[in-house]
């Protein structure tokens, strides 16, 4: 004992627990009047042991905590006198007994406490229960509430609770706490349990359910507080948790809240509301289209318990709604603008549903606010009432496809083109009638009369074109064989003219033939000076027309085919060198240098006495048109498929007004160039021979004195061009 | 049969040519007959003229080629040597088989000393 007296007494508590103990000790009697009061029905349902445990560690806890409070009534031992008190529980947990009740006449009491003597250090007396106390306090140094476990054979057969009657307030709370936790366990009995679980169970089921309907379920209280809600309730008003809103009035979520007294004074005197437009208020203050039915509830008395009901949420409704008469009010501006109706027909009333339009189509008068079938036939145009009093009527009652055109009267003769069209109207496979259009097609009548008119038109033309083409086509026809008959004469003539150039030649060349021999002769003879030059210009004269004759002819024979049967693969190195030993004379005459560097390998596929022709032309003129000591440089480059030789001199040059007409027949430069022994032809000659083997000729200079560069390019494989030129020869 | 004493034979229809290469020919030492047609060839050649023979293609009647056929055919081929004298350059047909009996071609005019140097040439070939 003295060890505890040391420890010093908190004031507050003591203080606190001398103003609160009488009212905490009503409470505990109460309490264990209550836990007496269930005892006895209480049966086991379920495992002890585990019950047992939970209670040993819960009162372990308590007991801890209230040591040192424990310690505090210890050193107002004297001034207080603690009354023991105790209750028993047997192994389940269950109230056995207590000494509030004289516990020492149970039998089974005593019995136990016998058994616990013998095997437990702990003795429970109840007349002594200081010894008690103290030997608990050394033992196991618990607190203000003293737990200790009944145990036989290592068995837990109960529990024996130790109770201090007069003690602080907060020692008392303790007590109170600790027995509220032991009731709560201990009453857990069979029925009440049951009873519980059943309800819990059901709570849960319609709660469960309430949350599955996707409206909103309320309960009020008579107040009008908000009860129970559901989750959909708590989700579409914006609220978190339940708890959120449970508790609210309703009052707070209706909008506005003046119309909470309304709605109520509604409710009552109907015994409720069904689908009650109202606007509901979220938590984050927007307005809730809603629909609402509710009743009231009353108890078993007949007493007013409160509201119960469902709400659901039509904002969307309403939004789908406006759109609705929008996108409604739309159709009927386009219908009139298309000149478009819609209509239905109802088979089993006759009876048709229109859009206003139709009325203004058919031209109703707006005071009828109905049509029928007749309408139809009765405004149609005369010509066309039989047609439609004959399909139509049976193509509703058949229900099947139809699409007809018809003309509904106007004044004065005129009429204007109706278009029906309609489809069956079934619903779940049944026919019910029909529903369909009807559209002013006048205009497009009136654009397909045009049309047709064009197309017709159109048709003419066409076959018109095609007379004209025919005749073109003859016309061609004709023009090709006049074509080719030309062809045939101008060939006949080409070779004619040949004929005649060869014979003219022979003619020419016949009586030469004396002159250029005789007239040598007879020079000889002369001794006169005077006569031998007179003879001497003779000879020169007849040497040109005999070089000129010969030129002709040859020319002329570019055109006749078997110049070219003797087309043979040619050095050209060797050719080019022949021609310029050719001229041998003229150069030595005039100091010239004659370059040939044609790469001694070139070859092309020519007849010889063409090349000869070319390249004799080209380099005679390079040397005649050279001054002296000049130099002419011939070289040849490949460029895969063709030659091109390059012939340049440095000579007297070709002004630039006649470079492009250098190559004609006949063609002169200039005066420098118009000598004796110059027939103009040469060029002429060149370009003809290289034109028939597909080559190319050119000329190049940069004016008069200046020298000339010529370009012959040609074919390694020439593919022959015999065509006949018409020319001059 | 007279003894056609001459070393060439001119056949040509022009006179001028005929007096030309006659002319020629004769200041430069040969003796030389003149034919005016392709028969009177061949009756020089039957009278036994033996020598060279220049022959114009392009005579009435009977042309160069016809005349060489004529002697062909007559077999007097043997103891001459033709040189065709022509104004043309182009060949014909009638050439065909015949050109092997040509030995030469002069073409109209020719130069004097060709001529000439052609002439007392082909004339050493001539078997006497």
């Amino acid at each position: 004992m003295s060890d505890i007296n040391k420890i010093t007494r908190n004031p507050e508590k003591q203080e606190l627990s001398e103003d609160m103990s009488s009212h905490d000790q009503t409470e505990i009697t109460t309490l264990l009047k209550l836990i007496l009061e269930i005892t006895g029905s209480h049966v086991l349902d379920y495992h002890p042991e585990e019950r047992i445990q939970q209670i040993i560690s819960r009162v372990g806890k308590v007991m801890n905590i209230r040591y040192s409070s424990f310690l505090d009534i210890q050193t107002e031992f004297e001034k207080i006198k603690i009354r023991e008190k105790y209750l028993w529980s047997n192994k389940y947990g269950y109230l056995i007994g207590s000494d509030f009740d004289n516990i020492e006449t149970d039998p089974c009491f005593m019995t136990l406490l016998l058994q616990l003597q013998k095997h437990h250090p702990i003795i429970i007396k109840q007349n002594d229960t200081s010894g008690i106390i103290n030997e608990l306090m050394r033992e196991r140094q618990s607190g203000s509430m003293i737990m200790v476990p009944l145990i036989h054979n290592n068995i837990i057969s109960g529990i024996l609770v130790f109770f201090n009657e007069s003690d602080t307030r907060s020692w008392i709370h303790t007590e109170i706490t600790t027995l509220k936790i032991l009731a709560s366990v201990i009453e857990t009995g069979i029925s009440k349990k049951q009873i519980e679980d059943i309800l819990k169970r059901s709570e849960k089921k319609f709660q469960g359910l309430i949350d599955q309907i996707g409206d909103m379920y309320f309960m009020t209280d008579k107040s009008g507080f908000l009860k129970t809600v559901n989750r959909s309730m708590v989700k579409t008003l914006g609220y978190e948790t339940f708890h959120d809103l449970e508790g609210i009035s309703f009052e707070n979520i209706i909008h506005p809240p003046e119309y909470w007294p309304i709605f109520l004074s509604d409710i009552i005197s109907n015994e409720g509301v069904k689908d009650y437009e109202i606007q509901l208020l979220t938590s984050d203050n927007h307005i809730l289209y809603s629909s609402i039915s509710c009743r009231l509830i009353y108890d078993d008395e007949g007493m007013l318990q409160g509201i119960e009901g469902v709400i659901r949420d039509i904002s969307r409704r309403k939004q789908y709604g406006d759109l609705l008469s929008d996108i409604e009010w739309k159709l009927e501006e386009a219908q009139k603008i298309a000149r478009m109706g819609v209509w239905s027909y109802d088979s089993s009333l006759n009876l048709f549903r229109v859009s206003p339009e139709v009325f203004t189509l058919l031209g109703i008068p707006a005071e009828q606010n109905y049509v029928n079938l007749e309408d139809f036939i009765q405004r149609s145009y005369p010509q066309d009432k039989e047609k439609l009093q004959k399909y139509f009527p049976n193509a509703l009652k058949l229900g099947s496809d139809f699409d007809f055109e018809f003309r509904v009267s106007l004044q004065e003769r005129k009429f204007k083109y109706l278009r029906i069209k309609g489809k069956p109207l079934i619903k779940k496979g049944i026919k019910q009638g029909s529903f369909g259009i009807l559209q002013d097609i006048t205009e497009r009548k009136d654009v397909e009369k045009h049309l047709m008119k064009y197309a017709t038109e159109l048709e003419q033309k066409t076959l018109e074109l095609d007379a004209m083409r025919t005749q073109l086509l003859d016309m061609n026809r004709e023009l090709d064989i006049r074509v080719r008959r030309r062809t045939i004469q101008i060939e006949e003539l080409l070779k004619q003219k040949d004929e005649f150039i060869q014979l003219i030649g022979h003619d020419i060349k016949t009586p030469l033939t004396p002159l250029v021999a005789i007239l040598p002769y007879i020079r000889k003879k002369v001794s006169d000076p005077e006569i031998g030059e007179l003879l001497d210009n003779s000879i020169e004269d007849v040497a040109t027309i005999r070089k000129l004759v010969s030129k002709i002819l040859e020319l002329a024979q570019m055109n006749s085919l078997y110049m070219i049967s003797d087309i043979q693969e040619i050095a050209i190195w060797e050719m080019v060198n022949q021609v310029i030993s050719d001229n041998a004379y003229l150069i030595h005459q005039k100091s010239l240098e004659i370059i040939n560097i044609i790469p001694k390998n070139y070859k092309i596929m020519m007849s010889p006495m063409h090349f000869e022709t070319v390249a004799g032309n080209l380099i005679g003129n390079a040397i005649k048109y050279s001054f002296i000591e000049g130099k002419v440089t011939i070289q040849a480059q490949d460029i895969g498929d063709s030659i091109v030789i390059t012939i340049e001199d440095i000579g007297i040059g070709i002004e630039k007004e006649h470079i492009t007409r250098i190559f004609d027949e006949f063609y002169r430069a200039d005066n420098s160039r118009h000598e004796r022994g110059s027939h103009g032809l040469g060029l002429a000659i060149a370009k003809r021979v290289v034109e028939i083997y597909s080559g190319k000729i050119s000329v190049f200079s940069d004016g008069a004195g200046k020298g000339t560069t010529f370009q012959v390019q040609l074919n390694k494989n020439p593919d022959v061009n015999i065509k006949r030129k018409s020319g001059l020869l | 049969m007279n003894e056609i004493k001459g070393d060439i034979m001119i056949v040509d229809d022009d006179a001028h040519v005929r007096i030309a290469v006659r002319t020629i020919l004769s200041d430069a030492g040969f003796n030389v007959i003149a034919a005016s047609s392709g028969k009177e060839c061949i009756n020089f050649l039957k009278d036994g003229f033996s020598g060279v023979l220049l022959l114009d293609i392009m005579m009435p009647e009977m042309d160069g080629w016809d005349t060489i056929s004529a002697i062909l055919e007559s077999g007097l081929e043997k103891r001459i040597v033709i040189v065709m004298l022509t104004a043309k350059n182009n060949p014909d047909s009638k050439m065909i088989g015949l050109q092997e009996y040509v030995i030469d071609y002069l073409t109209k005019p020719f130069d004097n000393e060709e001529l000439i140097e052609k002439v007392g040439f082909f004339l050493r070939y001539i078997p006497k």
